[in-house]
């Protein structure tokens, strides 16, 4: 399970049905807050998951802990994603609240069983901070961001390899000068996959995508492509951005996607 | 799960650190002195120290780098770690099995590696101590590795630690190479960073480690050849040894103490014309020049003088306690004796030392100890590997007819330290060991001789054993071999002796020829999955045996699998003249 539903969510009127991907962007998340935790581990660091880098993280000082970032002012919020963490190693149970008028109000939670990144998905609220409080093991978080995620105009259709199944795996095997099998090495990196829109109005990709291009451009994103059925959720980056093609129907355009995506598993 | 190299499907793990020294105060606390802003503050490196004065360098910072694989991205002893790291490439150290390779340096060839990084911005977390005062963001500012140049433009003192192990392992499981930082170069237009590093004998290459250092001192008045209060200007006592031997011109003045005097210092000569020299006037101005002399000094511990006091190794970085019963058990009779009358390469005299009483020194890059043996018989027990279950495809064998020896002349007890020590008049003896059969026409059709000059040995016993033992080692072409083994065999690494037995290599029957090597080299030429080793077949180094009495119990003839100890040999009786036991066997031959 990592897209998370707030309990009890009902889809805002004016929200893209959950059947389209949800991306979220440096564009649309909150920064410039500060972070603090009950407690953190000596080695790492409280603010690391404040940044996209994946390798600064902040890991809890003891088994049961909150993580809290404070938005500096109040920001509507309709999602928190989380990267580069253990909780699948570590089987940990999440609560994840945001600020709603100085009272701490949970917006989703769940036993974790993967290292996937988290894109927890609940109804926009008008919030001053979020937070994340784990239990059943020391937690380790590199990246965590919250915000107002793009809702694209329309859902994927066919030829998109979901990421969990887009590993970069390498295998090799060795073998005796006679053909007897000795050892065998993989490595596991990242995940590869591309995503393609069609049929998405001129208007709207004058109006979303350029922002998000512009995002994508500086630092990754969290993205899940198609979450009310499909858990995968990928922390991506992209070394380049295919441009809109007119579609020559219409005034429709169509949007592609190739990305390169943290590895976890 | 924890994988090793037999996991099939390991994950190999490579983890580089970085060990700088750190300045262990605090900016602007007491003891150090420097005042400034916060955006002021150094880095409590000495290449930004403020106050050099109070600057104490005993701490250190470690920071680790990997390429970022998943298995990489959690492990224990390494909570962080920069995922820059793009290559890692070594070239390993080659053993000069006694400095019998002509074509290599006395003390075998170094090992390198060579560490290839990609630049980027970075937080300055770990690596600033003050970053939370500043007023900047880092990010914004330079990246990782162009300020990090900067910041430790002095890095003779940086090591560089290799990890390599599997998923799950903690850094402290993981085999380790140590390597002494060299060079930076970069970054480059690209973002490329490639940091080259040594091992620790680099120390003592030509230029950077002479014994005895230069002397200053010049005579500070004419003396004639009776003087014994020698005044030397433009010195200290410090720069001379409390008693020792002098150098001026060519005679060798021993002196039994120097003390401070109105112009410098004075030496008392206790013997004018030491060592052969002869006694003579000398002029104002004339270089005062002080010696190295070892008097009838172990092998080890010449060695370990030479090393540490000469070339500034630490002694962490000496196996002495095995130099000392490396010695003790095979040089036992060798006592080294000479005059180093001028500056001398410390790689120069050592190469000598290990050639002429036939000894090997290597940098245990795993051990992360400078490691010695002695050429002699070999008693441990000894793994043997095969191409069914070890040895991957190409594996070749080369013979090396530049090392065979069929003479060895070798000139030792030198009539004079001052003089032409590689000419054959200045030494009183020479003793000469040939094979002359191996040159006859029918055989290798042409003599090859080495020539040994030794400043050490005084002695007829010395000179005749390494003499022979060379003669008899490499009386036939030495052949070497090079393979690869899967990463489950990487335990096996320089310096260790294998039996190999392998298709290619057979007898004149086409029976497999069961040598024993030595491994001169080794190499993870892919991380965690393929070792490439070169090896030198040592067969005629022998076996060391014990020669049992009548009565004792029956041996077996794997040596391997009997003897008093895994360390000092097997047991073996005397055969008849036909190289016979009493019950048919054949007996153990004394090569």
């Amino acid at each position: 399970m990592t897209v998370i539903f707030e309990s009890g969510y009902v889809l805002p009127g004016s929200d893209e049905p959950l059947t389209h991907a949800r991306i979220a962007h440096s564009g649309n998340w909150v920064a410039g807050g500060t972070s603090s935790a009950t407690s953190t581990d000596a080695d790492f660091f409280v603010d690391g998951p404040e940044t996209s880098l994946t390798y600064e993280k902040w890991r809890a000082g003891s088994s049961s802990a909150t993580w809290t970032y404070t938005f500096g002012g109040s920001a509507t919020v309709d999602y928190i994603c989380i990267g580069a963490h253990n909780f699948g190693t570590i089987g940990a149970t999440i609560t994840l609240q945001a600020l709603v008028s100085a009272v701490w109000t949970t917006v989703g939670s769940g036993t974790i069983s993967s290292n996937m990144p988290i894109f927890s998905i609940f109804e926009p609220v008008s919030a001053t901070g979020v937070r994340v409080t784990i239990s059943g093991g020391v937690g380790e978080i590199g990246v965590l961001k919250a915000g107002s995620a793009l809702q694209m105009q329309q859902p994927i259709y066919g030829g998109h390899s979901p990421l969990d199944l887009s590993r970069m795996t390498i295998f090799r095997s060795n073998l005796s000068s006679t053909g007897e099998f000795l050892g065998r090495t993989k490595l596991r990196t990242a995940f590869s996959t591309s995503f393609s829109w069609t049929e998405i109005t001129a208007d709207w990709v004058r109006d979303n995508w350029r922002p998000f291009q512009l995002a994508a451009e500086e630092e990754p994103f969290f993205i899940a492509w198609r979450p009310i059925d499909f858990s995968e959720v990928g922390l991506c980056y992209v070394d380049g951005m295919s441009p809109p093609s007119n579609q020559g129907v219409r005034n429709f355009m169509a949007l592609n996607l190739d990305v390169m995506a943290y590895g976890y598993d | 799960m924890v994988m090793t190299e037999t996991t099939i499907g390991r994950e190999p793990v490579q983890i580089v650190e970085i060990v700088q020294p750190l300045c262990a105060n605090v900016y602007g606390s007491s003891p150090c002195t420097a005042s400034g802003s916060a955006d002021e503050k150094c880095f409590n490196t000495r290449a930004t120290c403020q106050d050099t004065t109070n600057y104490n360098g005993s701490a250190t910072l470690s920071l680790f780098f990997a390429r970022g694989t998943v298995a990489e991205q959690n492990v224990s002893g390494a909570p962080y770690i920069i995922p820059s790291l793009v290559s890692v490439s070594t070239s390993p150290t080659q053993i000069n099995l006694s400095g019998s390779n002509p074509d290599a340096q006395g003390l075998g060839n170094r090992s390198l590696c060579s560490i290839s990084f990609r630049d980027h911005p970075h937080t300055d977390k770990k690596v600033d101590p003050y970053v939370s005062g500043r007023s900047w963001d880092p990010m914004e500012r330079g990246s990782f590795w162009s300020k990090w140049i900067h910041r430790n433009k002095y890095w003779n003192l940086i090591r560089i630690n290799i990890y390599e192990g599997y998923a799950g392992q903690a850094l402290g499981a993981m085999t380790v190479r140590t390597y002494f930082m060299d060079n930076i170069s970069g970054p480059d237009s690209n973002g490329n960073v490639t940091i080259q590093g040594k091992d620790i004998l680099a120390r003592i290459e030509e230029r950077k480690a002479q014994a005895p250092a230069v002397s200053q001192g010049v005579l500070y008045a004419d003396i004639d050849e009776s003087t014994t209060s020698i005044e030397v200007a433009n010195a200290v006592e410090a720069d001379y040894d409390a008693s020792g031997v002098i150098r001026i011109g060519d005679e060798l003045i021993s002196y039994s103490a120097r003390a401070t005097s109105t112009y410098g210092i004075t030496f008392t000569a206790s013997l004018r014309g030491y060592k052969n020299t002869v006694s003579a006037a000398h002029e104002f101005d004339d270089e005062v020049q002080q010696c190295v002399e070892y008097s009838g000094v172990s092998v080890d511990t010449v060695l370990e003088d030479l090393l540490s006091t000469y070339g500034g190794i630490d002694t962490g970085f000496l196996n002495l306690t095995d130099w000392a019963t490396e010695a003790a058990n095979y040089h036992s009779a060798v006592r080294l004796r000479t005059v180093i009358a001028e500056p001398t390469s410390v790689a120069k005299l050592v190469s000598e030392i290990l050639l002429q009483v036939g000894g090997y020194m290597w940098w245990g890059e795993r051990t992360r100890l400078v490691e010695y043996r002695a050429v002699r018989g070999i008693g441990e027990t000894v793994d043997r590997i095969d191409d069914e279950s070890n040895i991957l495809p190409g594996f070749s064998i080369k013979r090396m007819p530049r090392q065979r020896i069929s003479q060895c002349w070798f000139y030792y007890n030198v009539r004079s330290y001052v003089d032409d020590l590689e000419k054959p008049s200045n030494f009183n003896n020479s003793t000469i060991v040939a094979n002359l059969e191996s040159e006859a026409d029918d055989l290798y059709g042409e003599p090859s001789i080495r020539k040994i000059f030794s400043r050490w040995l005084l002695t007829a016993a010395g000179a005749n054993t390494t003499a022979s033992r060379l003669v008899a080692r490499y009386t036939d072409v030495p052949r070497e071999a090079t393979f690869s083994m899967d990463a489950k065999d990487r335990a096996y690494w320089t310096g260790d002796i294998i039996e190999i037995s392998h298709r290619l290599d057979v007898d004149e029957f086409g029976n497999r020829n069961i040598a024993r090597w030595t491994i001169t080299s080794a190499e993870e030429i892919v991380p965690g999955e393929i070792v490439r080793y070169v090896a030198e077949d040592t067969t005629l180094y022998g076996i060391t045996y014990f020669v049992q009495g009548t009565g004792a119990a029956d041996y077996d003839l794997d040596p391997t699998s009997i003897g008093p100890t895994a360390s000092t040999g097997a047991l073996a009786y005397i055969g008849n003249s036909a190289g016979l036991l009493s019950d048919g066997t054949p007996s153990a031959k004394i090569g």
